[in-house]
């Protein structure tokens, strides 16, 4: 399904108050909009009809009651006025500099509110999402995977959540990228508190977009529809750590309707906080192995849009869901060479490969030590050398005896 | 006819000599009780009076004065009723004057002039002895608990008629002396310690433990319900190196003056192990009260005061620690004056790393972050500045409860405290300190002097775990302890990797 024709309809400069009028109040997905602008036309046809006309044209009746309230009790060009004057921005759906993917997705939010930019058309993005409890594990490998997306100019985009989302937009900042957080609340709402600075970065360093108009509280309702806008802004979505039943899998869900190529972060078996990924590499996910062997897929997946200088390419070749499965069955050879050991003392070198991304103590790695025949320094020395490690930087210390990996 | 009677009134864990002044008058039959008499004393004329009826002895119809002397001291002890019966006694010419000079009388007298044991025995016994009073009498309860103190005589009676008989006469076969070797009550006094080869695997946990015992750094355990945290708080008492006599006196003092002297003990012979649940309100936990008592940071002095569950503690309670940690003693004041009481404590402490206890182990722990930080977050700031080790402890495998290797035991620990206590003592000898713990920034640099390459580790460490200066210093005291353990005099780079693996300053608790 593409963007309905009437949606494109540009509306003049001077009617723009009147489009405010129709997304001054959160709707869930589009509400009545479509509806409306295919019943009655343009957006001041909609506003100029009576309570009566616009109940009657349209189905959801009991729905436009707070749209129809705000007509009553507000003088609409002033407050499109004071909305002007706050330094948010709106875009439309028929506005040029309407982001091209999220055209071709089902339901394209009418209106975009934002601070910053919006993505651009011709850069890569991706949506990287996953669990907000996420482990060591999965925090390591989104941050190494913000960071490595930063570097080479790939926009990340997510939804500013603890966890994962936050980890790996912060990374692509600190690595000197740009990212996107789509929220579920108004733009003017920083949700959750946590990330606030993240929120302040973003709107220098990339972006803050949301379908709802400023001051719309942040409601469990609200997210999934905000869900689909960041798979809808994405070329491709990473997950990294999601349980068998979790939000995440509503955004893979939407993110499959609107052809989005899904990769998946491999767990180990029986781990709750991976059983969601897994399942979905059970249903055909493309398998994440790591940043570079990722990006040289999706570099190879969307070399056609890279190539083409022109800004109005066609969108719809690379996302209709025919298209992605096509690419999917594309043979892939990997020539990514496995990354080379650090160069280690004796007995160093048998602990550092013991580490892993699952916090572990030294009791743990001398019971595999001694398990592998080999001779172990006993938990006080292995503990030192843990020590050692992460002053090398090739490990961190996470918890008073917990140690992971450094990617 | 008027008389002077000596007795004691305690004044935090020492104790004031107070004078019963005694006058029988002609006048009307009143019975006063004069200088600022507590509740307690003012009662003690009822019982008084009964006791003597009691005992066949009438109180002529006559007017009856005692003073306490000094006047302005409050005084809040049932043990004033035996001295004012004496001195009664002796006004009324009941008993020769004489014989009652140079004796310090306290007890609880009942109304059948039975003699009950009174708190806080041994610091007025110490007193008197400063004072060079000759003897003292006082219940038999409490006979032996006195009876350690040197250059004093000593007589436990167990009624007030065996104390009037005694001093009609000054017969010793009435009321003999009970004297006691303190030496060889310490030896068959000790309690029982569990031992720490119970403990299986908890390889760095003993260490900690030993860290902690031998420089009296403050511990904090973490680790899921059920690991051992609790079991380990529990054996330290067992390898702090043994009280000594003078250490164990102290120790009594406090016990006694707040009535918590075990049954039939006469001195407190072993460390004790105080684990107050997380409920107790600050007054006892640091002490108070109308008339202010030790509470149980003073019952763990030389001694281990074990908080499980830190965030569960009320932040009054935790905050009300600051001074004892700092101080080595707790200061109660009342308007008219101020109680000090030692409190040198070695603080243990253990809590989950979340409120399920599970985390980091994400398949069990559903917590989320902010539940963890809130969590967390109850324990930061100034207490967590001054415990100096932190330790993690996971569930144990099956093979090390199975008992393959027990690992350490508190026999092998306590040397390797006692190595570490030795160095220090020598050390410390002749300065303001007693143990690692205590240095002050500007000592650290002499007394953990680090060589060219120890400093340039120090550096990095410094600069890659982004520590704070107070963590800089804690990881070099620590340090000097493990060198103490080893017995060597250089800190070298492992004691400072070490040191610095047990620091309690991660992101994880911000």
């Amino acid at each position: 399904m593409e963007a309905d024709e009437l949606l494109l309809t540009h509306v003049p400069e001077c009617d723009r108050p009147y489009a405010f009028w129709l997304v001054s109040v959160p709707w869930i997905g589009q509400g009545p909009i479509p509806k409306l602008l295919r019943t009655f036309g343009s957006p001041r046809e909609i506003f100029e009809c009576s309570d009566d006309e616009l109940i009657k044209g349209t189905d959801k009746k009991n729905k436009l009651g707070p749209l129809l309230d705000f007509r009553k009790d507000h003088d609409i060009f002033r407050e499109y006025d004071n909305f002007m004057r706050s330094g948010m921005k709106l875009t439309f759906v028929w506005d040029n500099d309407y982001p091209k993917r999220l055209l071709y997705i089902p339901d394209p939010p009418i209106a975009l509110f934002s601070y910053g930019k919006l993505p651009e058309n011709n850069k890569l993005s991706v949506a990287v999402i996953g669990a907000r409890q996420c482990s060591e594990y999965g925090a390591a490998l989104a941050k190494e995977l913000g960071e490595e997306l930063g570097k080479n100019g790939i926009n990340v985009i997510s939804g500013m959540a603890v966890g994962i989302d936050s980890i790996s937009q912060g990374a692509a900042l600190a690595s000197g990228g740009t990212s996107y957080g789509v929220l579920g609340s108004g733009a003017d709402i920083c949700y959750p508190d946590s990330s606030y600075g993240l929120y302040e970065k973003l709107k220098k360093q990339g972006g803050i977009i949301s379908a709802y108009p400023p001051g719309t509280e942040p409601v469990a309702k609200f997210f999934p529809p905000r869900n689909r806008i960041v798979s809808g802004l994405s070329d491709a979505v990473v997950v990294i750590e999601a349980r068998a039943r979790s939000g995440t899998l509503i955004t893979v869900n939407l993110a499959l309707e609107q052809g989005r190529d899904i990769y998946a972060v491999p767990g180990r078996l029986g781990d709750e906080l991976s059983a969601g990924c897994n399942g979905l590499i059970g249903h055909g996910a493309r398998v994440y192995l790591s940043p570079k062997i990722f990006m040289k897929d999706l570099f190879e997946d969307h070399s056609g849009m890279l190539n083409s200088d022109n800004d109005n390419m066609s969108f719809a070749g690379i996302y209709s869901p025919c298209a992605a499965s096509e690419a999917d069955k594309r043979h892939r050879e990997y020539t990514v060479k496995k990354e080379p050991e650090p160069d280690l003392e004796k007995g160093y070198l048998e602990v550092y490969r013991e580490l892993t991304l699952f916090p572990q103590g030294a009791e743990e790695i001398d019971v595999r030590l001694k398990s592998k025949k080999i001779e172990s320094p006993g938990e006080t020395g292995i503990c030192l050398m843990l020590m050692e490690l992460c002053l090398m930087e090739y490990a961190i210390q996470v918890s008073p005896g917990q140690f992971i990996k450094r990617v | 006819m008027f008389t002077d009677t000596l007795s004691a009134s305690l004044q935090g864990i020492n104790a004031l000599i107070v004078h019963v002044e005694t006058d029988i008058a002609n006048g009307m039959p009143v019975f006063n009780i004069v200088g600022s008499p507590g509740p307690e004393v003012r009662e003690a004329k009822d019982r008084v009076r009964s006791a003597l009826k009691n005992n066949g002895i009438f109180i002529p119809p006559s007017r009856i004065t005692v003073n306490l002397s000094p006047g302005d001291l409050r005084k809040d002890s049932t043990s004033f009723d035996l001295p004012i019966t004496i001195g009664m006694l002796s006004a009324m010419g009941y008993i020769p004057v004489e014989n009652t000079s140079g004796i310090l009388f306290i007890g609880e007298i009942g109304l059948n002039g039975e003699l009950r044991a009174v708190r806080g025995v041994l610091p007025i016994v110490m007193a008197a002895a400063k004072e060079g009073i000759r003897e003292c009498i006082v219940p038999s309860d409490n006979a032996e608990e006195g009876s350690v103190v040197p250059g004093i005589i000593v007589r436990g009676a167990a009624d007030l008629k065996s104390v009037i008989e005694y001093l009609q006469v000054l017969d010793e076969d009435v009321l003999p002396q009970i004297s006691t070797d303190p030496h060889e009550l310490f030896k068959e006094n000790c309690g029982f310690i569990p031992d720490f080869d119970e403990v299986r695997g908890q390889e760095r946990a003993k260490k900690a433990a030993v860290i902690s015992a031998a420089g009296f750094h403050s511990l904090l355990m973490t680790g899921p319900p059920g690991a051992g945290k609790s079991m380990i708080a529990r054996r330290i008492p067992g390898i702090l190196p043994p009280l000594t006599l003078s250490e164990s006196l102290e120790l009594t003092s406090i016990y006694s003056v707040a009535g918590k002297m075990p049954k039939g003990k006469a001195l407190v012979c072993s460390r004790s192990f105080q684990a107050p649940h997380h409920t107790i309100t600050n007054h006892a936990l640091v002490g108070g009260g109308p008339v202010p008592m030790p509470g149980i940071i003073s019952l763990a002095h030389r001694s281990v005061l074990f908080l499980d569950e830190l965030p569960e503690f009320g932040r009054d309670a935790i905050e009300s620690l600051r001074q004892p940690l700092e101080e080595k003693s707790i200061q109660i004041n009342r308007i008219k004056y101020t109680v000090d009481y030692p409190a040198d404590f070695l603080l243990i402490c253990a809590m989950n790393p979340c409120p399920c206890g599970y985390y980091p182990d994400r398949n069990r722990c559903r917590c989320s972050e902010n539940e963890i930080n809130r969590y967390l977050g109850k324990i930061s700031g100034p207490i967590l500045d001054r415990i100096d080790l932190c330790t993690e402890l996971k569930n144990v495998d099956i093979e090390d409860i199975r008992g393959e290797k027990s690992g350490l035991s508190s026999s092998e620990m306590g040397e390797m405290v006692a190595r570490a206590r030795d160095i220090q003592e020598r050390r410390y000898r002749g300065t303001k300190y007693r143990f690692n713990a205590d240095l002050k920034a500007d000592d650290l640099e002499e007394i953990c002097r680090l060589g060219e390459k120890e400093f340039h580790l120090m550096e990095e460490l410094y600069k890659k775990l982004c520590l704070s200066a107070r963590s800089y210093h804690r990881i070099l005291r620590v340090s000097r302890t493990i060198a103490d353990i080893e017995g060597v005099e250089a800190i070298t780079s492992r004691h400072i990797l070490e040191a610095a693996s047990y620091r309690p300053d991660l992101d994880y608790f911000r």
